[in-house]
């Protein structure tokens, strides 16, 4: 065989003078010389030894004389000699020749693929590639098929060759192949033990969102991620797998948020640091993850039950949630624009009275009353305008805000080094009236490099964006409740105050717009990777990660925003300074090798992780001039506050995997913790968890299952802790009081314990995924149960004690969260036109297990034995008495008096179920999905969002309210018009409604989430100008609801505080 | 070999977790530091000091910020509570349940938070090596005074109370009722420390912190709550007759306006307002905010009706107003011993009059009209009442219970609405189930508070009073 030598081959012979050689050594000789690579197969040659002496041979007479009499033969291919074994003379095959055959498996993008299987038909002759997708079989026939198989690609069979080059490509079905991440570790989602959801750049690039965790709403199952405010750069409610805190305001129970490997140093905690639009309740804020670039975001990972989340040891309670950046991709240079922009405007405004309405319920109250109208009780009626109207929903809130997104990329690379970088732009307006918008400018980079022997690698990624809020200090919504008469402007076109001289104590909301808050924040995270294949299986891995967060904002009420009928009228101004940061180093060792029939691999590695979190806020008081309010300077007196707060956090974490055939797959994942928030005995805690999968499908008998393409069986337990308690609260803290006389005070600020230690959260879970018609149907189904112990709460003490609580573990003390998902992927139609639906539901529970002691303990008017933590407690609500025409609460106690005693255990406000239901079509190049959001819940009514006047205050109400009662005999769900509140604990009258399960009502709702059409121009348009691709969309968020509730929106369930907006984009991308 | 290869991994693993308690230590707070260096200097410690004063009038509706002058004074006859919806209404109609705010908040819990700081001091200071002996002794004989003070008021509102002299919450929360005379005993060995070893003159230019004539005002206070007449009528004269570089410490203010004020000589303890909108919390409590606002607490007629025509009292210290509702004028009066509510000044002109010469005068003249020294009894009874304005002197024919009826009725015109002495003296001197009889809703149960709900379920050992159900 073999004369095969090209033409161009290499000018000058080949002087060898070796004797008994190794024909190993010959070979690495005539590379040096040659210039041409040798592919053999070591084991066949490495018993032969040659004797050769040649002067400036040509390669072919070198290549003649070593395989003379040798059972082995040559061609070239390419820079390559490859070394086969001799055929026989009569160069006719035949059916029984045993060949020796070598390869190289790569996938379509051309990565080599390590640990794909190559198996012989018919026969036991298998195995696997290496770390460098090559393979050597030998003794095989020569005209065997081989199989080759490798997890998240198609099937190939192969006749055989004696040098192969298989290319296989990726499976459609994303869902079992798609590779997820856990932090710590990577794998695929059919091979994991543990429950995690996703959510790709695919879907997030679809929504036009400001904040990323937008992104994620109705689309994980057991996750509810909610707004607390429509206003831009508001924080999100991140709550994995119900609540397991047992008291709110000690811990938290948002999810731990790592993004690229660093955590968030302010979390989703708020990070301004004076009060704005936001809203002032605990959790309600700016958030830092609204400086998160949502194009920059490959995809967001959510770790659930033990399995995945025991490895984040005493932080992993309350769920992880992994958000991962975009990378470079091998590949020519790759120029991605893309723009878009559009209009949001407020969804499902209340219609409010009018003021032929508003006078007519206030006229009805007084004479329900028998009161007489007074400029104290009655300035709407007596001094004000009786026809003027304006319809304040519409003034407030009914402007349309613009929204823009510019996104420019860069990415390419060659198979050793890889990059991508960026800016991004983004802005919304507001709906307010004015000129108030939020903006963020980003910058992302990302580089990954390896070495010529692909031993040593290294990535880089970070971002860094600057935000701005130029927004007003109270968000307007609120204004809604204003009598429709109310002056807003006098005849000469100024702000008016006190129509008929008369100081009602409400301000003209438009001096709002005089009251500004701004704020700015820069957002910076870096994290490098470091990975070094020490020896064949071992790798030495290191992540170095910075994580920086500044805020600096202020709030300026000059004298201009404020009632000139005040007295000692003067400006002030509040600015405010936040810094967080973290910085950690993460080293690792991963071990894999072949044990029995498995592959085992180890993981083992420590964290090493600071935090700091430092405030300062001054306060100026006194400006007399409005010009000077953006200064210091212009204040006459003073008053501030700083803190400091450190947090060090420091584990070792292991982890032990042992796969099976990929049919057997257990997985141990330990940490052992040490958390600077608690005393020093208990710092350090143990944490674990043990998941385990079967993939039955991967048995012989499921293969006689036609139907059935994939089948997995997996479950977990584990304890995981929360130490999200803040910082130094094990301390005996004492601190300074208010001068004495003008000199200093001390004061101890609490009892202290120093025992506190992790709340434990012990979680299991079981899982059934399956997949049907060669995974056109997957079907995932779960049950999880999550209990949480030892909560840290406020321990009730007798005041004797010199305080009344102390912060403390309750022993005893249970908390379950348990419930089923499910989600259901189905390729409906797979041809031209593809037609795709996810839908995922998830259905909770939660409850209080044990308490010991409850009914005397400070939580007994709050929680009950088997109920959710979120019950309402209140009187029992009779509806509205037909004779009095006044809410009627049950008397429980027959006392007469209604209030606290008569409280019992009522509903609960968690949702019955919730999930999400999406539908995609392509067609040609056609792309069209939407997707609906659907929540099953009770919520607070629009009777209950003005909590403290009935309908007949001086506040104007929805029009519901004209369904009143009247006259007696009347049924209705509206009591009379009044101006009375009646007793605090009266039976009857509006506090008997606000303190009953009445102001629970149906707040369930369906909600058209997102509406997304692009449209890919076809290639051949394109090739002729050398574009890539381009593709035109639009996408429409929060198109519509459908729901029971009235007034307002069925997720804020307030009419008095802005709802999510309904934003229309239309975007273009295109990649050169 | 491989022996060594273990020692170096054992070593290196040593070195890790030696490393690691390190590394998660953190550094302390910057706004607050541990108990152990608030008491390691004297300076700090005196800052601790200064902190039970300041903690005493630290808030309004908080033990001596208004509360104890408003709450007891609408028990008693002195004061008419105008919201339905207050905490104080329901003392006035005495209608308390264990979980009214002022009874578990404004008193119990308060007073007892006090005496927690009040022991950690006496606890922490004797360890100290950073305070010289001398201040030691004045640390601990303040904090004692303190302590007295705030278990005096517990006793006096509440009848028998844990007593409290750690700061160990867990073997504090498990105390039961302490009996009344016991707590009597610690009151008082308490203020004869201070009164041992506190000295003459006042720590700094105002009279805000006790010096050993405050202890021995207190002292004669609680002697006469405990009927020891000789030794009240001594400790009153030792306060009377003290002496200051050869003038007396201590004398009645004139006019009667002067006697609230800072620069006051009838002042024996002042407490000063933290802040600086606020003077006193009386003050800000009792006179209302505007001309046409009805006050909060009014005088009630009885008492106003109580003082004889030309007492300057008054006229002095009681405002009157007239306001129009519907067409209807009511009067309305309100105590105005304090006059400032807030100032935009700085200089603050008031603070809270913790204890007074006038006091002294009428303590002595009760305790010398018990031991039938009527003579010297009328003599200390009539320097208060010249004061007012009513120069006739009292009869010296007088009968000795006459005697002490006048005086009684003295303490109600001098010392109304002031600390809570009127419901305190109806109480020791067993003339409230006769004097508050026709108040609304009034049992004798009444005469103490009961004891906080949230309390008996933290430590069901303590007892509820008699007359409460929960």
């Amino acid at each position: 065989m073999g004369q095969h030598l090209p033409a161009n081959a290499r000018q000058g012979g080949i002087t060898l003078d070796l004797r008994n050689t190794a024909i190993t050594k010959v070979f690495s000789a005539i590379e040096k010389q040659s210039g041409y690579g040798f592919i053999y197969n070591e084991g066949a040659v490495r018993a032969i030894t040659v004797d050769i002496q040649v002067k400036n041979a040509p390669l072919a007479t070198v290549m003649e004389t070593i395989l003379n009499n040798q059972p082995f033969s040559y061609y070239i291919s390419g820079k390559n000699i490859v070394i086969t074994p001799r055929r026989n003379n009569s160069n006719i095959p035949q059916a029984d020749s045993l060949i020796d055959i070598s390869g190289i498996v790569m996938s379509a993008e051309g990565g080599a693929l390590a640990g794909a299987s190559i198996k012989v038909k018919n026969s036991k002759l298998a195995t696997n590639t290496n770390s460098n997708g090559i393979f050597t079989l030998s003794g095989v026939p020569h005209n065997a098929i081989l199989t080759v198989t490798f997890l998240g690609f198609a099937e190939q069979q192969r006749k055989v060759s004696d040098k192969m080059l298989i290319r296989l490509q990726p499976v459609t079905s994303e869902l079992k192949s798609v590779t997820i991440n856990k932090g710590y570790y990577t794998e695929q989602r059919q091979l994991s033990t543990g429950a995690v959801s996703s959510i790709s750049a695919r879907e997030i690039g679809k929504q036009p969102v400001g904040n990323v965790m937008q992104a994620l709403e109705g689309r994980i199952p057991g996750m509810v991620v909610s707004q607390t405010s429509g206003v831009p750069g508001a924080r999100l409610n991140i709550q994995v797998r119900g609540r397991a805190n047992f008291d709110r305001d000690i811990t938290s129970d948002q999810a731990l948020i790592i993004v690229d490997g660093v955590p968030m140093a302010s979390g989703n905690d708020r990070v301004n640091n004076i009060i704005g639009p936001f809203g002032v309740a605990t959790g309600e804020g700016l958030s830092a993850l609204a400086g998160i670039n949502t194009a920059d975001v490959e995809s967001i990972d959510v770790l659930k039950d033990a399995d995945a989340t025991a490895i984040y040891g005493s932080r992993g309670a309350n769920g992880v949630v992994l958000i991962t950046t975009k990378k470079g991709k091998a590949g020519q240079m790759k120029i991605d624009a893309n723009v878009y922009s559009g209009i949001s405007r407020v969804t499902r405004m209340t219609t409010m009275l009018n003021t032929e309405q508003y006078l007519a319920m206030r006229n009805e109250a007084f004479t329900n009353d028998n009161i007489t109208k007074t400029n104290a009780n009655a300035a709407d009626l007596l001094l004000f305008d009786q026809t003027r109207y304006t319809n304040f929903g519409k003034l407030f809130a009914g402007d349309a805000a613009a929204a823009t997104d510019a996104q420019v990329n860069v990415s390419g690379g060659n198979v050793a080094t890889q990059y991508r970088m960026g800016a991004g732009y983004h802005k919304e307006g507001t709906v307010w009236p004015g000129n108030f918008s939020s903006d963020r400018l980003s910058l992302n980079f990302n580089t990954y490099t390896t070495s010529a022997n692909k031993k040593f690698s290294a990535g880089l990624s970070g971002m860094y964006s600057i935000s701005k809020s130029d927004l007003l200090a109270v968000d307007l919504a609120s204004a809604i409740l204003l009598p429709p008469n109310f002056q807003i402007y006098d005849a000469a076109g100024n702000l008016a105050w006190n129509e008929g001289g008369y100081n009602t104590g409400r301000d003209n909301p438009m001096s709002q717009l005089k009251q500004k808050y701004l704020a700015n924040m820069n957002n910076l995270n870096v994290n490098l990777q470091l990975n070094y294949n020490i020896l064949n299986g071992l790798v030495l891995r290191s992540s170095i990660g910075y994580n920086y967060t500044a805020t600096d904002d202020k709030r300026m009420t000059p004298m201009s925003a404020q009632n000139p009928a005040k007295s000692a009228l003067a400006g002030f101004a509040t600015f405010g300074s936040g810094n967080f940061k973290t910085w950690i180093i993460e080293p690792q060792a991963e071990y894999t090798r072949q044990i029995w029939k498995g592959k085992f691999t180890a993981l083992a590695g420590a964290t090493f992780n600071k935090t700091e979190k430092i405030r300062l806020t001054v306060t100026g008081n006194g400006y007399s001039n409005d010009d000077l309010i953006n200064s210091l300077t212009g204040a006459a007196t003073f008053s501030g506050t700083n803190t400091f707060e450190q947090y060090n956090y420091q584990a070792f974490f292991g982890r032990l995997n042992y796969n099976v055939a990929n049919k057997y797959i257990v997985n141990f994942t330990g940490r052992r913790d040490g958390s600077s928030r608690f005393g020093p005995e208990y710092r350090f805690s143990n944490f674990g968890a043990i998941g385990a999968a079967w993939l039955f499908s991967n048995e012989k008998w499921a293969e006689n299952i036609s139907f059935l393409s994939y089948g997995k069986l997996r479950g977990s337990y584990g304890v995981t802790g929360n130490d999200q308690i803040g910082e130094y609260m094990y301390l005996d803290t004492w601190g300074a009081g208010t001068s004495y006389g003008d000199s200093t005070t001390l004061l101890p600020t609490k009892l202290f314990n120093p025992n506190l230690h992790w709340e434990k959260s012990k979680k299991k879970e079981i899982a059934l995924e399956l997949g049907f018609f060669k995974d056109r149907l997957m079907l995932t189904t779960s049950f999880y149960h999550n209990l949480s112990s030892e909560p840290l709460v406020k321990y009730p003490l007798t005041g004797a004690t010199g305080f009344s609580t102390i912060l403390s573990n309750l022993a005893g003390v249970e908390v379950v969260n348990r419930g089923w998902e499910i989600t259901l992927t189905s390729r409906n139609i797979d041809g031209k036109l593809k037609w795709t639906t996810d839908f995922n539901i998830t259905i909770p529970t939660n409850y209080l297990k044990k308490y010991p002691n409850l009914a005397t303990s400070s939580y007994a008017a709050k929680y009950s034995i088997g109920r959710s933590l979120n019950q309402l407690m209140g009187m029992q609500f009779l509806g509205v008495d037909p004779t009095t025409g006044l809410y009627t609460a049950k008397d429980q106690n027959h006392d007469g008096a209604g209030g606290a005693p008569d409280f019992v255990p009522s509903r609960n406000t968690d949702p019955r179920y919730y999930g999400g239901i999406n539908n995609i079509f392509s067609y040609k190049g056609f792309d069209l999905s939407f997707f609906f959001q659907f929540t099953k819940q009770l919520g607070t009514s629009w009777k209950g969002n003005n909590l403290y006047n009935p309908p007949g205050m001086a506040y104007n109400v929805p029009v519901m309210a004209l369904n009143r009662w009247q006259k007696p005999g009347d049924v209705t769900d509206v009591q009379k018009f009044t101006t009375l509140s009646g007793q605090i604990t009266g039976l009857q009258g509006f506090y008997a409604f606000r303190f009953s399960d009445g102001i629970l009502t149906d707040a369930s709702f369906l909600r058209l989430k997102n509406v997304n059409l692009s449209y890919n121009l076809p290639a051949s348009w394109l090739n002729t100008v050398h574009v890539h691709s381009c593709r035109l969309y639009m996408s429409a968020q929060n198109l519509f609801v459908i729901t029971p509730y009235k007034g307002g929106d069925p997720e804020i369930q307030n009419y008095t505080r802005m709802a999510p907006l309904r934003t229309i984009t239309g975007g273009l991308q295109i990649s050169l | 070999m491989f022996n060594n290869q273990y020692k170096k991994i054992l070593l290196i693993a040593c070195l890790l977790a030696s490393g690691c308690t390190k590394f998660v230590a953190v550094d302390e707070p910057i706004d607050t530091i541990t108990a152990e260096a608030a008491f390691d200097t004297e300076t700090k410690a005196a800052s601790v000091v200064r902190g039970l004063y300041n903690n005493m009038v630290k808030t309004t509706n908080y033990a001596f910020g208004a509360a104890v002058s408003i709450g007891p004074g609408a028990s008693a006859d002195e004061l008419i509570v105008s919201s339905a919806t207050s905490a104080y209404a329901d003392l006035y109609n005495n209608n308390i349940n264990s979980s009214n705010t002022a009874i578990t908040g404004y008193y119990w819990g308060a007073f007892y938070n006090l005496i927690y700081v009040a022991n950690q001091v006496i606890e922490n200071v004797p360890k100290s090596t950073g305070i010289s002996a001398e201040a030691k002794i004045q640390f601990l004989a303040e904090a004692r005074f303190i302590r007295a003070v705030n278990y005096f008021y517990l006793i006096n509102l509440y009848g028998d109370v844990p007593l409290i002299v750690s700061t160990d919450y867990v073997t504090n929360n498990k105390i039961p009722r302490t009996p009344m005379a016991q707590v009597y005993k610690q009151i008082e060995e308490d203020l004869q420390y201070a009164h041992t070893n506190l000295g003459e003159s006042y720590i700094g230019t105002q009279r805000i912190r006790a010096n050993r004539f405050a202890a021995a005002a207190f002292l004669a206070r609680v002697y006469l709550y405990q009927k020891n007449w000789t030794d009240a009528a001594l400790m009153a004269t030792e306060v009377i007759e003290a002496q200051s570089g050869g003038t007396p410490l201590y004398h009645l203010e004139t006019a009667l306006n002067n006697v609230f004020l800072l620069t006051s000589k009838e002042v024996i303890l002042q407490l000063m307002n933290p802040g600086t909108t606020v003077s006193t919390w009386d003050g800000a409590a009792f006179v209302p905010g505007t001309a046409t606002t009805v006050p909060n607490y009014q005088i009630t007629p009885g008492l106003y009706s109580a003082f004889p025509a030309g007492d300057l009292r008054l006229a002095n210290w009681i405002k009157s107003v007239n306001i129009t509702t519907a067409g209807v004028t009511t009067t309305y009066s309100y105590p105005y011993k304090y006059k400032v509510i807030s100032g935009t000044s700085t200089v603050k002109t008031e603070a809270l009059v913790f204890l007074r010469l006038a006091e002294m005068y009428l303590i002595r003249a009760e305790a010398r009209a018990e031991n039938s020294d009527l003579g010297n009894a009328i003599k200390d009874l009539d320097a208060i009442r010249s004061r007012a304005g009513l120069l006739t002197p009292t009869d010296p024919a007088i009968t000795q219970s006459d005697l002490l009826d006048a005086i009684a009725r003295e303490r109600r015109l001098e010392m109304f609405a002031e600390l809570g002495h009127r419901w305190l003296d109806l109480k020791r001197t067993d003339k409230a189930n006769i004097i508050l009889k026709d108040k609304p809703n009034w049992t004798t149960y009444d005469q103490l508070y009961p004891i906080p709900f949230a309390d008996r379920q933290a430590n069901p050992l303590i007892k509820q009073n008699d007359g409460y159900d929960l």
